[in-house]
């Protein structure tokens, strides 16, 4: 009677109970509640052809602790969902029971607290995936971000070498204007040393020719006079002629002309002058020497004009591959951060300019001064020996 | 009507809520919600396919729950399969660790077993936000990567197919 009651309740609750055997085989045991017919159609229950419901065969691993004895007396599946041949969903839960020596397999449809379990996790999941859109949302936002970043820093990189290049060229072509007006320059030069200098000597010449034949005192006076004004005209033409451009640059060298310029400052700036060369053979290209001899010039200018100083040194020597111009003064010197500040000290411009015509020469400029101690002007340019190395780790 | 030659078990594994229920929806039923509708413990499914060789095969699909803080997969669900689709959703770096973790507890306690990596909700690629040197790390050693979209059902089909080859290769 209460076999009866029990498997009558078990059936009505859905609960399919199956007996394990010794040999591992599974029987049903009563009555097989209706999911059975619904999901497992055709299907022996006894022996309980197990392959029909594949999920019990992982569950089987998990309940061999049970069912040997070694383990809990009871264990739980996780719920599986089983679909039928319509599309029909069935949810189902497994239990392994040892009882009265008996090793038993519980199936059950899964009860509305699997449901409610669902439910609980699914809130859970859903809150997690928000969070999860959130980040994704700012890191998309970090990724733009980067990317426009990206692109700007290439925008800045190429902006910058376009800058870059059209230095270079300005350079260049300050150079080459540099050049060019040198070249007016020497061929104004060439002039009045080659045409205007013979005519005044020859006149010079006639002058005092004419002078000496002639015996009257009223005469000789103002030839006299005519002689004098003949060789301050000469002597203005030499120096003009120098200025414009010295043809012992040509035809003697660097080191010549910059003793010669160093004497006309001497001369007519009170500032003692010295030239120390190593006399060392230092072969210049003719632009390059051009425009060196420029450079060493613009120093002394800017000495004379801003240094007050007493003495000047030019030292001109060979280093390795490269040509040294040093132009010391004991004036007083200026604060080289505050001059960049400014953007000016002594002959700011000048020398800004005298860098951008030397740079594309392969040749730099370095200042270095403290205020009251002098100022020092370090020019290093490589020879013309065909080594063409840049001199910047030698200044 | 052709018997089916043989039966293969091809698990669905990854992080929850990349799509695994969907990618199985549209490759069973051809069906697509956007609902998202969590995966208890697992949901067993079956389709029969034919191969491109001709071979009709039986595959029973293991829609496995994916796993969170919350919830740990058993690696003995995957015990028995021939492959597994190892699913990373592309809108959440996470499923990546979780997809990668998921792997190596596979190779550590089942052993290596042949599988495809999905990213899936392609269509949402405006908003991946996958990184590439992650997702080639974890694409090392799967039978190749396919992007996929159970919504737009791209390469779905071909997911399992190409499975499937790797799987008889």
């Amino acid at each position: 009677m209460i076999f009866e009651t029990l498997e009558s309740l078990l059936h009505t609750m859905g609960i399919a109970v199956f007996v394990r055997r010794d040999d591992g085989v599974f029987a049903l045991v009563g009555r097989a509640p209706t999911w059975v017919e619904q999901i497992l159609p055709g299907v022996s229950l006894d022996p309980f052809d197990t392959d029909a419901m594949p999920f019990l065969g992982a569950f089987f691993e998990d309940a061999q602790g049970v069912w040997s004895g070694k383990g809990p007396v009871t264990l739980l599946s996780d719920p599986w969902t089983e679909v039928d041949e319509s599309g029909l969903e069935h949810r189902f839960n497994a239990t392994g029971v040892r009882a009265d020596g008996r090793n038993l397999l519980l199936i059950t449809e899964a009860s509305t607290d699997v449901e409610s379990q669902r439910t609980i996790l699914q809130a859970a999941r859903e809150s997690r995936l928000a969070y999860d859109r959130k980040l994704a949302e700012s890191q998309l936002t970090e990724q733009d971000l980067r990317e426009s970043q990206d692109r700007l820093e290439l925008e800045v990189m190429r902006r910058t070498s376009d800058l870059a290049k059209s230095n270079e060229s300005l350079r260049s072509m300050a150079t080459e204007a540099a050049l060019v007006a040198e070249r007016e320059r020497r061929k104004l030069a060439l002039g009045l040393h080659d045409h205007v200098g013979q005519l005044l000597a020859a006149a010079k010449i006639k002058a005092a020719l004419l002078r000496g034949t002639i015996q009257s005192d009223r005469a000789t006076q103002p030839l006299t006079e005519l002689l004098d004004i003949l060789d301050q005209t000469i002597h203005a033409t030499r120096s003009l002629t120098f200025e414009l451009s010295p043809p012992a640059l040509y035809e003697l060298g660097l080191e010549p002309t910059i003793a010669a310029l160093l004497d006309q400052i001497q001369e007519r700036h009170a500032l003692h002058c010295v030239l120390e060369d190593d006399g060392q053979d230092k072969p210049l290209s003719e632009d390059l020497r051009i425009v060196l001899f420029q450079a060493v010039r613009e120093l002394l200018i800017n000495i004379v004009k801003h240094a007050q100083a007493q003495h000047v040194r030019v030292i001109a020597k060979r280093d390795g591959g490269h040509i040294l111009l040093t132009v010391i003064d004991d004036g007083r010197g200026f604060d080289k951060d505050e001059a960049v500040r400014a953007n000016a000290g002594p002959g700011g411009y000048g020398l800004f300019s005298l860098r951008q015509r030397l740079s594309p020469l392969c040749a730099e400029l370095r200042i270095s001064s403290r205020p009251g101690m002098g100022t020092s002007a370090r020019i290093l340019a490589p020879l013309d020996i065909g080594s063409g190395s840049h001199p910047e780790s030698q200044l | 009507m052709p018997q089916p030659d043989l039966q293969k078990k091809i698990c669905m594994l990854g992080a929850f809520a990349s799509g695994k229920t969907s990618l199985v929806a549209r490759f069973v039923r051809s069906i697509f919600s956007e609902e998202y509708h969590s995966t208890i413990g697992v949901k067993i499914d079956r389709k029969s396919v034919v191969t491109p060789t001709g071979r009709e095969v039986d595959l029973m699909l293991w829609d496995i729950a994916g796993e969170d803080e919350f919830v740990t997969v058993k690696t003995s669900y995957v015990r028995g399969s021939a492959g597994y689709l190892l699913v990373v959703d592309g809108t959440r770096p996470s499923t990546v660790h979780a997809a990668w973790a998921l792997r190596e507890r596979v190779n550590r306690e089942v052993g290596e077993i042949p599988y495809l990596l999905l990213l899936n909700k392609c269509d949402l690629t405006d908003q991946w936000v996958l990184e590439d040197s992650e997702v080639d790390a974890l694409a090392a050693d799967a039978l190749t990567t396919l992007r996929t979209s159970a919504k737009t059902g791209e390469c779905v089909e071909e997911a399992f197919v190409t499975l499937l080859e790797g799987i008889n290769r």
